[in-house]
């Protein structure tokens, strides 16, 4: 406290002491009166008081501390979302885009060449339903009753627009040759939708709750480092004084004593607060400690955490908020990571919470504690790491029979079966003998039989270099829905299980990612190897099961990618590519690396729904992907993002007349 | 799982109770209750939606209910306990709102809100019960230069304690 700070508490301090001995001992106050002129200054000086105070309550902004919100970090778009923003708005590129998708589905689903489809889409003959005809033609005006706008109608574009994709919807059904597509229930279509337009329009961002508080005097602290305590004021009963004096001097304005005890209600809180502020910040020792249910969890599966946090401090602390440091990569399905106690010296508090497994190892963060003090004057944060394994989780390789592979082989021996006669280990037929066959290869339960010499010829069993591209971009982090597993997690699995699969079947496997970094583990085989591909799509960044921030999207060049990949891909290796198939590029690489001379299989899973209109049309543009690349005789297989792999599998999927 | 960062029902039935206490001594000064039942319905939306500005806005409603009743000549033990009201009604809401914010509806927060409330409350509660003994000891006929003693000295140590 300063001198004048002192001289002041003093003189106050004296003054009360004075007023009170009046107050018990009335005979010495008996001979003093006081002028009305001086009761009316010292209401002018408590109001000036007032104003002072509110002055400086004001300027100083109050703060607390702000904490993360771990529960979805790992929530990725859905596709479709940007549409449904643009719609939203009544941009123009729905038009566009919507014309685009309507000429590829007719050329793609319906035989008709680009110029037939154009002029089908502007007489409106393409599709029955006049709304969806309306839309792109302008002969036909689709006049029927609407609700109109100002009743809380759809503006007619938009109505035309939702007619115009369940239209293009249908053709592609009826078109469509692989019924199972849509065979499969979407479990992911709720009711009441929880998705909201996205507030940001430039890219598919969204889903966070924003527009909080618009108070500009309001301001939150970042989270202090993970070895600091950060100690502020929230300065939350500032005013308070303001208020009271207030009340104060309006008492002695108007003459009205009851108020002046309002007044000394809000002083009594003011130094309340001030004890509040005065306290000194004292340690905050805190134990904490995650139980994770043991053993070998497969991604799907839903595991229980368990925090439990102690006091050590030796201090009751009254007011304890906790965020705990949910993995990134998992989301949080059941219970909440978030919880508040108040805990005595050595008192316990414990709080359950459900996540996701998905696939790869799962470090927890450090979890956020806030502590404040009974007044709500002094916040304390801090982090502490804690004690609890990461949440390992693989998938289970036990696929029998995998993916038929393209017949590009290399010159070793191994499982796929070849047209070549030669050495190998797998009977084919028998010839008549000629002098140059090993002694290996006759044919000696013939011989026995009937004397005749007999060479076995086998069928070759070769070898296979296969190099799995898994699409890692932001633009593949596409889920069914805005918390739903990505279609980079499920390519991720996916890849882990081929590379188990293949290994077992003597193949030689690479990895590398369709990214802009660089990421290449050359083919080879062994245990080794195994563990080192592993390895790779558990921990690499690039095949993160999470995106933090898509809009920090490296430029994807498609033929430096293309380039790059060819420089390495041996000549007799073939690929497979794990990609969504959410937008052209992809689709795109796909077509160049098959032409450029490499045997390619695409393994998609699918991230669409159909419960908007943009998730509709994405769902449509995606399949005419798919299907333009089967016309090249690409085999694709598909399966849903939230379906076991196994299952999807074991139906025989690739589309492609062999 | 959406995460929402309003408050729940447990909050908002304290800050209800503290701003009904806050009202009822108003009743009787139609301006007065005017502003303070502008500030109730001000103040239960703020924490239905978990926005401090809107918290305060209606806090400063209950507070010139208040001070228009004390012009209107209310009895001092009403106007003591609307004050001691209001003071309870913010800050159980201002408390919510942060409160909600950091860790959002889904956590059990009733633990901590109590205690801050029952703290609060005790010393609002005992502020009110000392003032108003004090007031009526003074006021019971006593000069008015006791009155005026009493407050120079209350303005220095608020002085003081605002330039904390």
């Amino acid at each position: 406290m300063s001198f004048a700070d002192r001289v002041i508490v003093t003189a106050g301090i004296i003054t009360a002491a004075a007023g009170i001995l009046l107050m018990i001992v009335p005979g010495i106050a008996a001979g003093l009166t006081t002028s009305d002129i001086v009761v009316s200054v010292l209401g002018v000086v408590a109001l000036a008081q007032a104003a002072a105070a509110a002055v400086t309550h004001y300027r100083a902004p109050r703060r607390w501390a702000e904490t993360p919100d771990p529960e979805q970090r790992a929530g990725a778009t859905p596709p479709g979302a940007s549409f449904d923003a643009a719609l939203n708005r009544l941009d123009s590129t729905v038009r566009d885009r919507l014309h685009a998708a309507a000429v590829a589905v007719l050329t793609t689903f319906g035989d008709y060449t680009a110029t037939e489809a154009q002029e089908y889409l502007e007489q409106g003959t393409w599709t029955d339903d006049r709304q969806a005809a309306a839309f792109f033609s302008s002969e036909i005006s689709a006049d029927r009753l609407r609700r109109p706008t100002w009743l809380g109608g759809q503006p007619v574009v938009v109505d035309q627009a939702h007619a115009t994709v369940s239209a293009l919807t249908e053709v592609v059904r009826e078109q469509s040759v692989r019924t199972s597509v849509f065979a499969d229930p979407d479990e992911n279509d709720d009711g009441d939708e929880e998705w909201a337009w996205p507030e940001n329009s430039a890219g598919d961002e969204g889903g966070r709750h924003s527009a909080k508080a618009d108070d500009a005097a309001d301001s939150r602290d970042r989270l202090p480092d993970p070895q600091s305590i950060t100690a502020r004021r929230t300065r939350r009963w500032y005013g308070i004084d303001a208020l009271a004096l207030l009340a104060v001097a309006v008492g002695i304005v108007v003459k009205e004593p009851p108020l002046l005890l309002v007044g000394t209600v809000g002083i009594a809180v003011t130094a309340y607060a001030a004890y509040g502020r005065a306290g000194t910040p004292a340690s905050l020792d805190l134990d904490l400690e995650r139980v994770v249910a043991a053993g070998r969890t497969t991604p799907g599966d839903e595991v229980p955490v368990v925090v439990t946090l102690r006091n050590e401090s030796g201090r009751l602390l009254p007011d304890l908020r906790i965020v705990d440091g949910v993995p990134p990569g998992l989301i949080v399905v059941d219970g909440t990571p978030r919880h508040a106690a108040v805990l005595r010296p050595g008192e316990t508090t414990r709080f359950t919470y459900t996540v996701r497994a998905e696939h790869g190892e799962h470090t927890f963060e450090s979890a956020v504690i806030v502590a404040r003090d009974v007044t709500g004057e002094r916040e304390q944060v801090t982090r502490v790491a804690g004690e609890g394994g990461p949440i390992t989780c693989r998938a289970s390789p036990n696929l029998a029979d995998g993916i038929s592979l393209r017949s590009e082989t290399t010159d070793y021996p191994g499982h796929i079966q070849t047209d070549k006669r030669g050495g190998g280990i797998e009977f084919y037929s028998t010839r008549e003998y000629r002098p140059s066959d090993p002694f290996a290869s006759i044919d000696w339960k013939r011989l026995a039989r009937t004397r005749e010499l007999a060479t076995i010829e086998f069928r070759e069993e070769q070898m296979a270099k296969i190099v799995l591209i898994v699409d890692a971009r932001g633009v593949a982090h596409r889920a069914p829905e805005w918390k739903g597993r990505s279609a980079v997690a499920a390519s991720v699995e996916a890849a882990d299980v081929l590379v188990h699969t293949l290994l077992d079947a003597n193949h030689q496997v690479g990895i590398t990612a369709l990214s802009f970094e660089d990421c290449w583990l050359a083919p080879g085989s062994g245990s080794d190897h195994r563990v080192r591909a592993r390895q790779l799509l558990a921990s690499h960044p690039w095949f993160a099961t999470h995106t933090t921030n898509e809009s920090v999207e490296d430029p994807f060049i498609l033929s430096v990618q293309l380039a790059r990949l060819r420089r390495r891909i041996s000549d007799d290796a073939q690929a497979i590519v794990l990609s969504p198939l959410c937008d052209d590029d992809s689709a795109e690489f796909v077509r160049r690396l098959e032409a450029g001379g490499t045997s390619t299989t695409v393994v998609s899973p699918d991230p669409t729904t159909e419960t908007t209109a943009g998730r509709q049309l994405a769902r449509i543009e995606r399949l005419v992907r798919i299907a333009s690349l089967r016309q090249v005789r690409i085999p694709v297989y598909e399966w849903s993002v939230n379906e076991p792999l196994e299952l999807a599998l074991s139906r025989d999927q690739s589309g492609v007349n062999r | 799982m959406t995460i929402s960062h309003s408050p729940t029902r447990a909050s908002t039935l304290l800050t209800a109770g503290g701003a009904t206490v806050a009202v009822v001594p108003t009743v009787f000064d139609p301006p007065a209750a005017i502003a303070s039942g502008i500030g109730f319905i001000v103040l239960l939306i703020g924490v239905s939606r978990g926005s401090r500005p809107t918290v305060n806005a209606g806090a400063i409603g209950l507070y010139l209910g208040l001070l228009l009743a004390g012009m209107a000549q209310t009895h001092p033990a009403l106007l003591v306990a609307a004050a001691a009201g209001t003071v309870m009604a913010w800050d159980s809401a201002e408390n919510a709102v942060v409160l909600y914010d950091q860790l959002s509806s889904s956590a059990d927060t009733r633990r901590v809100e109590y205690m801050h409330t029952v703290v609060t409350a005790s010393v609002v509660g005992a502020a009110a019960v000392g003032g108003y003994l004090i007031y009526v000891a003074v006021t019971i006929p006593r000069p008015t230069v006791v009155l005026v003693v009493l407050l120079i000295a209350a303005l220095l140590l608020v002085g003081a304690l605002i330039r904390r």
